[in-house]
């Protein structure tokens, strides 16, 4: 809706000469550029004004200049561009006007930088320009009296169009809506209109509930005027954090129909039909400050963050169902307040039933000052278990925005009888394998270490051979224990030669016993049967009537050596002699024989066991 | 033994022989009591040491417990667990082939730890290299299975026990007097004979390492493959990489000639593998 026309009176003009007149030569003009505000200097603040950029010399400009930014205090609406030549005294001039349209925003002195321009091959900077926007604008010429440049707003004053934010409230609690609605107040006959500006409202959650179809129109009177007056834009807002906000304006650009009274300009007029013409109007709404306060401390869980009243309301579509078949419930929140934030509410049923997702459906209006609607929770429950059950109390918490204060809603339990019989039993709940969630190295050995040397083969321990050979020698010995016993038992010569030592060492004890008492003939008989039985035991001959001669012959040929058995002979016949002399000998000489004789025995053993 | 005739010196020289015998006796088993002794000091020390280990493990301190397993480990001493558990700590530090070769000496200790055979399982999954072992002649693998049945200790004990069982049944054979000790002396001594024989077979397979190629695992990220022990690129047959298990066939100098399960034959430095 933007229009190329609004200069149109000057630019009719230059276009009418220069059909005219043939082309001129213009390449070898210098360029120059301008630029400068219009209407002027000063305007009010929400009403709009025209950055123009005149370029002397040239028709074209190689590249769209690079506009510093204005964001800070203005609104930019749109551009226009016309061009014109003129013919002084054969000299042909050319100009080219570039017209930014924007819409003041913010009071202050702004100052709009310079900025270069390419045109015609030569770059040109501007002047640097400064700007007044003030609360109340200047006071407005006549019509038309400051010539095409303050054409853009100067047939509208703002008493004539303008728009009003309104809230239901300017304090409201945390999640609380709120409604407001912005309202365009006309004098003057606006053939259409569209929004230039429509921030977003920070640190609130918005819902548009603007009326749809046309604006229904109404006569008002405000300031003892009467206006024409529709309702353009509605909004309920809910605050998302408590703090104080702001809601910054919102723009709009109308087509205003102005009649005119110039018949020239009638003539050459785009839309100037029937003696009226299009001007477009950029208007601006005020600000709004709301103020949004903390909920109390203790709110009860879970919480569904409403702000208003609640009702919470469930349904199952039937009383008995049959196992594994499906039972619908309907679960309803239904207040005041931003019905949209209600979660989904947890049912706490048992694992019997399985639960499906819930369709969600909601519908919120505006209502009185805020919001009221529905929001709606379909689930589809499959029991997998018989028996009477019950779908638990629901409950969710709000905030009583009339009482001030917090309380909860409940659904009441609803009894549901499941029939049928499970098959395989009340377990039988989705079963399946066990699933592998993830796959690690299992833990370490706790525990004793059961140390042991490490790399010691069996072969080198002594237990080892100890324990090899010591049964093999337990054998060994067994079986020489065996031989020997058998040698005993069976061969009397062998047994007899045996026990031949230990007899006469029990022969030489009893003659020992004999040296204290002083029997001198017993104590040598006995010497002498101890001698005589270790020969005759050793070499196996009959004890009784053995010879000394006869001895002396057995120990030769049994390669006994010739000494010893002199000294055998000597002492048997010591022992015959003593015998029979007188009992003169004293016992240390019986003593000494003893010794003697243990020597020979000694000797005679160890020669006889060869 | 000098004489017969005073009876006491006679007994009292035999008592003189007998206490030499004795204090050679004592002595010995003095020695062996302190050995242990001192063996079971070491014994218990490093028993601490390994317990330590386990706690800086539990805590996460996985640095901490393999510095720890392998002071253990340096000390002499080892078992399956002390390898089983060193091989864990270095699979949660990222050491992928310290930890294969740990748990492989853990299962070489003790065959069949299931423990050990789910972390290899595992690990081997994450190794670059995926080997196919070539089938084995099934015979091979019964009497593998056999050899390694039972864990050593109690493979050891049983023989040892047949063992003392054969010689006692042997001697009871020999000295008894009656017919019927008689036979089942040489019942015992047989049964005993056989199982000895037959267990003792598993002892000398698995203690003197027959039919038990040296294993070794790759240590080294990406190890070339030599056709032949030398550093040439152009003799590269193929690439194995950490993790990998081989079989160490033979080494020459620097070098060794490994196998891979599935048969391939190359040459690799000896320093990018472990023996198992």
């Amino acid at each position: 809706m933007r229009s190329m026309a609004c200069l149109h009176a000057f630019g009719s003009l230059a276009i009418g000469l220069c059909a005219l007149l043939a082309p001129a030569q213009s390449s070898a003009q210098d360029v120059a550029v301008r630029a400068y505000l219009s209407p002027g200097p000063t305007v009010g603040v929400g009403r709009p004004f025209v950055l123009n950029v005149e370029i002397t010399g040239t028709q074209s400009i190689t590249e769209e200049p690079e506009l510093p930014d204005l964001g800070a205090f203005a609104q930019y609406l749109g551009s226009s561009t016309q061009s014109s030549m003129q013919m002084v005294n054969g000299r042909t001039s050319v100009s080219l006007t570039i017209q930014y349209r924007y819409q003041a925003l913010r009071e202050g002195t702004f100052d709009i930088p310079a900025f270069d321009l390419t045109a015609g091959g030569q770059t040109r900077a501007t002047e640097p320009l400064r700007i007044a926007v003030t609360a109340t604008p200047p006071p407005q010429g006549g019509t038309g009296a400051r010539g095409g440049d303050g054409g853009v707003g100067d047939l509208v004053g703002p008493s004539d169009l303008f728009i009003t934010a309104e809230a239901t409230t300017s304090r409201v609690r945390d999640g609380e809506p709120l409604v407001v609605e912005y309202r365009l107040w006309t004098r003057v006959d606006v053939s259409s209109y569209n929004f230039t500006r429509i921030p977003e409202p920070q640190g609130f959650w918005v819902e548009d509930v603007t009326p749809s179809g046309q604006p229904q129109i109404e006569q008002l009177t405000r300031n003892g005027q009467s206006y024409t007056t529709a309702v353009i834009r509605r909004i309920a807002l809910v605050p998302t954090g408590p703090g104080e906000r702001t809601l910054e304006p919102i723009g709009l650009e109308a087509q205003v129909r102005v009649r005119r009274a110039d018949p020239f300009s009638d003539l050459f007029g785009r839309s100037s039909l029937f003696g009226s013409t299009v001007v477009p109007t950029a208007v601006l709404s005020n600000p709004l400050t709301i103020a949004v306060e903390p909920l109390p401390p203790g709110r009860p869980e879970p919480f569904s963050g409403i702000v208003g009243s609640l009702a919470l309301t469930a349904r199952l579509d039937r009383d008995s169902v049959a196992i594994n078949e499906a039972v619908t419930l309907t679960v309803s929140a239904r207040g005041e307040g931003n019905l949209r934030a209600v979660p989904g509410p947890s049912l706490g049923l048992v694992s019997d039933f399985e639960v499906f997702p819930p369709e969600v459906s909601e519908s919120v209006r505006p209502f009185g000052p805020g919001l009221s609607g529905e929001k709606t929770f379909e689930y589809v429950l499959i029991p997998r278990a018989p028996g009477r059950r019950e779908i638990p109390s629901i409950t969710m918490g709000y905030f009583d925005a009339d009482a001030g204060r917090y309380r909860t809603a409940a659904t009441e339990a609803l009894p549901l009888t499941v029939t049928g019989v499970a098959i395989g039993g009340p377990g039988q709940v989705a079963r399946g394998g066990v699933a592998q969630l993830r796959e690690d190295i299992r833990f370490i050995h706790l525990g004793t270490a059961a140390l042991r040397p490490a790399g010691r083969v069996l072969f080198d321990s002594a237990t080892f051979w100890l324990l090899l050979l010591l049964p093999i020698a337990g054998v060994v010995g067994a079986l020489a224990l065996r031989q020997h016993r058998d040698r005993l038992e069976g061969d009397a010569a062998y047994a007899r030669g045996r026990r031949a030592s230990r007899v006469a060492r029990k022969r030489l004890a009893e003659a020992r016993t004999l040296t204290a008492t002083g029997d001198a003939r017993a104590f040598y008989a006995e010497v002498a049967r101890a001698l005589r039985g270790l020969v005759a035991d050793r070499l196996n001959l009959a004890e009784a009537g053995l010879l000394t001669s006869e001895l002396g012959a057995q120990l030769a040929e049994r390669g006994v050596d010739e000494a010893i058995v002199t000294e055998l002979h000597s002492c048997l016949e010591q022992c015959d002699k003593q015998r029979f002399a007188p009992p003169a000998a004293d016992p240390e000489e019986r003593a000494r024989f003893l010794e003697r004789v243990g020597a020979l025995m000694t000797t005679l053993d160890r020669a006889l066991r060869r | 033994m000098n004489g017969w005739v005073v009876r006491r010196r006679a007994v009292g020289g035999r008592r003189v022989g007998r206490s030499a015998a004795a204090r050679v006796l004592t002595t010995a088993v003095l020695a062996l009591l302190a050995a242990t002794l001192a063996s079971s000091r070491a014994f218990s020390a490093q028993g601490e040491l390994f317990e330590q280990a386990n706690q800086l493990y539990q805590r996460e301190d996985f640095q901490g417990a393999i510095d720890a397993y392998e002071a253990v480990l340096a000390s002499g001493w080892e078992s399956a667990a002390v390898h089983y558990n060193l091989g864990n700590a270095y699979f949660r530090v990222g050491e992928l082939g310290r930890s294969i070769l740990e748990w492989e000496r853990a299962l070489a200790l003790s065959p069949g730890d299931a423990d050990a055979l789910a972390n290899l399982e595992l690990a081997r999954s994450l190794t670059v290299d995926a080997v196919q072992p070539l089938p084995r002649f099934w015979l091979f693998d019964v009497v593998s299975w056999w050899v390694w049945l039972v864990p050593r200790g109690l493979l050891l004990g049983l023989v040892g026990a047949a063992w003392v069982a054969a010689a006692g049944g042997a001697v009871l054979r020999t000295l008894a007097r009656g017919a019927e000790a008689s036979r089942w002396g040489m019942r015992i001594a047989v049964a005993s004979a056989v199982v000895v024989l037959v267990l003792g077979a598993n002892v000398a397979v698995r203690e003197l390492g027959i039919a038990q190629p040296e294993r070794a695992v790759i240590l080294a990220d990406a190890v070339p493959v030599r056709a032949a022990p030398a550093d040439a690129d152009d003799l590269t047959l193929f690439e194995i990489h950490e993790g990998t298990r081989v079989r160490i066939d033979r080494r020459a100098g620097e070098w060794a000639e490994i196998v891979l399960e599935d048969g391939k034959v190359g040459w690799v430095p000896a320093e990018v593998f472990e023996a198992i």
